[in-house]
């Protein structure tokens, strides 16, 4: 993704781009599921979305449902789009709280289309008319990562990147500063570069055992340290979602692919043993597995700057956060369209480095407190992983959102970094983080008059839903 | 005791407080509540003389009086309103130079990136461009055009916002007349006292010139700079941004228009401060913002009385209390904060106020929770604007005072970081609240005469002379489109015909 990215941006007679890659290192599939965000990198390649998907085995993604987070037997779909319509001017979200303090309760999964279309296995995009009851939502796609590397690489090669096969030994710095000078390979060839992005992985390669810039320690807000994964032969409907469902000590992906489903385990290793994080999840897959089951290790957190000297981490090694809201690729297209908007020059002014860590640092902070959410805010008491994170101090940014919430439904709002309004309250409900109080707004509005604005809505989601065609259809066609 | 706040007590009719009373009574129409608005002024007298400065907007104002369904062409012809397309700022930088901040879009955005950094890669290439020749309304307002926004979104007569000139006073009188409609109740009388709960934090009652004693469960202060509930009774600090900003007087006044109304606030620097132009329908009202200590008040008095027009001389401090909202009171408009009205942020404050105050409604138990979410963001909005007013004065280049580019105290980090990373590659930092988006600071730079050092990697894919032909057609398409606009008086008068 770095590698294409800079050969739009950068003219060939400027720079030179090279990309070395060892065959050995293999490509962690973790990140297979997306945030609509994905479609503005694609757009901004210039890809040609129904070739992508059909390169890519790709299906379109509404949200992600969550199964037995708060409770065990509960499930909510943390949808790409809006609830409802505002009501007299007072949010949605308040006047379905009102409604449900008053005992009525239409859950408020009833009010968005995504969710509705995604439970019915349906897809059709979006329009930009904002009247239009197919507006107000977006989606991603989930896809297969080991393919879109190589989709990416033909499309980088043939602007100019050049690529290079090969492993990296040594790295050498120079003396007055400490800067990157050059990469050693095991072939003997030296490169030689002014900007090294390192895109090594959890390993680090030039950030941390080079440079040795250091690592931000999440575990004790995240305690999943490990995954095991693997594909599966699909079984039913080709569903538009993602689906993540807790279980004992973490928790299980299923990520629909037109050809398989792909599935994981993510887990704490404190609770589970390897063999047993793998004989659960080839105990909870819908088909017949179709490898064996990959562990894979991590560390949750962030890399202390992610762009230290001249060096930039890009993805894992820039830090690691569970792929439980398919961030993984959103972070690294953050990296990336960062570093494009800061991009440096050869005497690298701190102004841009200080810049670039300050954003860098806000995004992921931001993803962060979201998922600690889905941790934190649980009922369950019948694990360890459980009883830990449900009692474990959080982070202040968070402790605070949580009160506003809980207090009156009040999500707290920020420019910077994913995940806006929706998302929160998404998450903050099916968690079971259910306001104490309603918006006064609407304190003496008649029940009635709220309920025939909600029911007007609800029918409407339910026919537009129902005027879509399935995914597979869709796809059949598109693609 | 109910859990609702059903008695609110608005302290000051001034614009703050029939501001505020309209939108609470309009978001509230249907709840059983009581909504009193006490004058704080001896009749006759301004609530808040500092309405005064409030008469050039900013344009999300007309967001607000769509939600409240007030019609615009009534409210124009009251009002006395002209439409306003940008601000123009002569002589900051020195004498001869002017520029327009213009409400609206600049250029066409390349990949996310403002088109400043397009004008700025073509100063490295030694092509000097006026980024007001890419701007629909600067362009509109330097001809004396204007027309409403196209809705037409692939037209280019769709790029630009539009706020008003007001006669502050008429305005007051409106928004109470239809505050009243909606219930809200005028009590004639003056401010006697506070008086506070037992606990010191919240305020039990005010009482009147009138001998009445008013209880409530919100109490919302607009009393004006004085801030008479949140600053002097629940003693909340004012924080002074004086030694950033040293202007601390106003000289206002109605002039005789001679010439028709021109779609956009003039501002020009002057010796020790600078003077104001905004051309109601009928009239011009003119003003002058000076440093007291550089300029003698009395003199700017009597030659204002040469004008042969009522002046009203002003005193205020720029700053922000401390809190905006304590216990059960909430402060709006200046009793939360003042900042001279160089880019007219005055409706705009007040207006943010509300709207945050609306979406952040406490009930008695939520009410602690919900006051600091409201001072974080008033907080964030309030020293943001700042920024924006303190960066005029930081980049002027003139030899005298208050428009040498010295400023008295270590200027804000907020606003040092700013400044770097423009001046270093034309990057406009924002933060998560802000009332100026990247076109206005991008343009004030630009207007202040800063070149960055760098621009975008993202402005440079193209050669020299396919971006000179791609912005030349667009500076094309905009000078033809804003040749189609009538005048601005001539739309105005069809408009309110």
């Amino acid at each position: 993704m770095a590698a294409a990215s800079l050969a739009r941006f950068l003219r060939p007679d400027q720079c030179s781009i090279r990309l070395v890659e060892s065959a050995e290192i293999g490509i962690v599939g973790v990140g297979e599921a997306t945030v609509p965000h994905i479609r503005f990198f694609n757009q901004t390649l210039g890809l040609d979305e129904a070739d992508f998907m059909r390169k890519t085995h790709a299906t379109f993604k509404l949200g992600i449902e969550f199964v037995n987070w708060a409770r065990i037997g509960d499930s909510y779909i943390h949808p790409f789009g809006d609830y409802g319509r505002p009501f007299r001017g007072v949010k949605f979200h308040h006047v379905w709280n009102r409604l449900r303090l008053a005992g009525d309760a239409s859950p408020i999964d009833d009010y968005s289309l995504p969710i509705e279309a995604a439970k019915n296995a349906r897809f059709a995009p979006p329009t930009n008319d904002v009247k239009s009851p197919l507006a107000g939502f977006g989606y991603a796609f989930q896809f297969d990562a080991t393919l879109f590397a190589p989709y990416l690489r033909a499309w980088a090669e043939q602007r100019g990147v050049r690529r290079t096969e090969g492993r990296v030994v040594d790295v050498g710095l120079r003396g007055t500063d400490g800067f990157i000078e050059s990469l050693t390979l095991a072939s003997g060839e030296k490169i030689e570069g002014d900007l090294f992005i390192d895109c090594s992985g959890f390993f680090g390669l030039l950030t941390e055992k080079s440079l040795h810039t250091g690592y931000e320690d999440w575990t004790h807000w995240l305690p999943c340290d490990r995954a095991v994964a693997v594909p599966c032969e699909s079984h039913g409907p080709l569903l538009p979602y993602t689906r993540a469902t807790a279980h004992a000590a973490g928790w299980q992906w299923r990520i629909p692919l037109q050809n398989r489903t792909g599935n994981g385990h993510v887990y704490s290793s404190r609770f589970l043993s390897d063999d047993e994080a793998a004989a659960t999840l080839l105990k909870n897959l819908d088909g017949k597995a179709l490898a064996e089951p990959r562990v894979l290790k991590f560390v949750t957190g962030r890399r202390k700057k992610t762009w230290n000297r001249n060096c930039v981490a890009v993805g894992l090694s820039g830090g690691f956060v569970e792929p439980l809201e398919s961030t993984s690729i959103y972070l690294i297209q953050a990296a990336i369209t960062h570093l494009i908007e800061l991009f440096p020059d050869r005497n690298f002014d701190p102004l841009n480095l200080d810049e670039y860590n300050r954003v860098m640092d806000l995004e992921f902070e931001r993803v962060r407190d979201f998922i600690v959410l889905h941790y934190h805010a649980t009922e369950r008491d019948d694990a360890p992983l459980w009883n830990y994170v449900r009692n474990m101090p959080i982070p202040d940014s968070l402790a605070y959102k949580l009160e506003l919430f809980r207090e009156r439904g009040v999500v707290v709002n920020y420019k910077v970094g994913l995940f806006f309004e929706p998302s929160w309250v998404a998450v903050y409900v099916g968690q079971r983080i259910l306001p104490k109080r309603f918006d006064p707004l609407l304190d003496d509005a008649p029940l009635e008059d709220l309920r025939r604005h909600t029911g007007a809505l609800r029918a409407a989601v339910q026919a537009a839903a129902q005027a879509m065609p399935t995914q597979a259809d869709f796809i059949a066609q598109y693609v | 005791m109910s859990e609702q706040l059903r008695d609110i007590v608005i302290v000051g009719g001034g614009l703050a407080g029939w501001y505020a009373a309209v939108r609470l009574a309009h978001a509230m129409r249907g709840r059983r509540i009581k909504l009193r608005v006490v004058h704080a002024a001896a009749p006759g007298e301004e609530a808040d003389p500092l309405d005064a400065l409030c008469a050039s907007t900013l344009p999300s104002h007309h967001v607000a009086h769509a939600e409240l369904g007030l019609d615009e062409r009534a409210f124009m012809r009251v009002c006395r309103a002209t439409f306003k397309l940008a601000t123009e700022y002569r002589g900051l930088t020195d004498p001869s130079r002017s520029y327009l901040l213009p409400h609206g879009e600049i250029g066409a955005r390349i990949e996310a990136v403002g088109f400043h950094q397009v004008i700025s890669r073509l100063a490295h290439a030694g092509r000097a461009l006026d980024i007001d020749e890419f701007s629909v309304p600067a362009l509109a307002a330097r001809l004396g055009r204007f027309a409403h926004p196209s809705p037409d979104a692939r037209s280019v007569l769709s790029t630009f916002e539009y706020a008003y000139h007001l006669d502050t006073q008429a305005y007051t009188r409106l928004l109470r007349a239809f505050a009243q409609k909606l219930g809200a109740v005028a009590v004639d009388a003056g401010l006697a006292g506070v008086e506070l709960a037992a606990d010191g934090q919240n305020i039990a009652a005010v009482t009147l010139t009138d001998g009445q004693r008013l209880e409530g469960d919100l109490f919302i202060d607009c009393s004006g700079a004085r801030s008479a509930l949140l600053g002097e009774a629940l003693g909340v600090p004012f924080d002074s941004w004086q030694s950033w900003l040293p202007c601390d007087r106003a000289v206002v006044m109605g002039v005789s228009a001679f010439e028709p109304p021109a779609p956009f606030t003039r501002i020009s620097a002057e010796p020790g401060g600078w003077s104001w132009q905004v051309p109601l329908r009928d009239q011009l009202v003119q003003g002058l913002v000076f440093d007291g200590s550089r300029v003698d008040a009395d003199a700017a008095l009597a030659k204002a009385a040469q004008a042969q027009s009522r002046a009203v001389a002003l005193r205020f401090t720029n700053g922000r209390r401390r809190e905006a909202w304590r216990g059960n009171c909430v402060a709006i408009g200046a009793a939360a904060g003042f900042l001279e009205p160089l880019a007219s942020t005055g409706l705009q404050l007040i207006n943010e106020g509300v709207t945050r105050l609306l979406s952040l409604f406490p009930d008695r138990g939520s009410a602690a929770v919900m006051a600091v979410e409201y001072n974080r963001m008033l907080a964030a909005l309030y020293d943001g604007a700042r920024d924006f007013v303190l960066l005029h004065y930081l980049l002027a280049r003139r030899a005298e005072a208050p428009w040498n580019g010295q400023v008295a105290a270590a200027l804000p980090p907020s606003l040092a970081r700013r400044v770097e990373m423009f001046r270093h590659r034309g990057r406009v930092v924002l933060n998560d609240d802000e009332i100026f988006e990247e076109p206005d600071w991008a343009c004030t730079f630009v207007g202040q005469g800063e070149k960055p050092l760098h621009h975008s990697i993202i402005v440079d894919q193209a050669s020299d002379a396919e971006v000179l032909a791609q912005v030349a057609k667009i500076a094309r398409v905009m000078q033809s489109a804003v040749q189609t606009l009538p005048p601005h008086h001539a739309y105005l008068e069809r408009y309110l015909a």
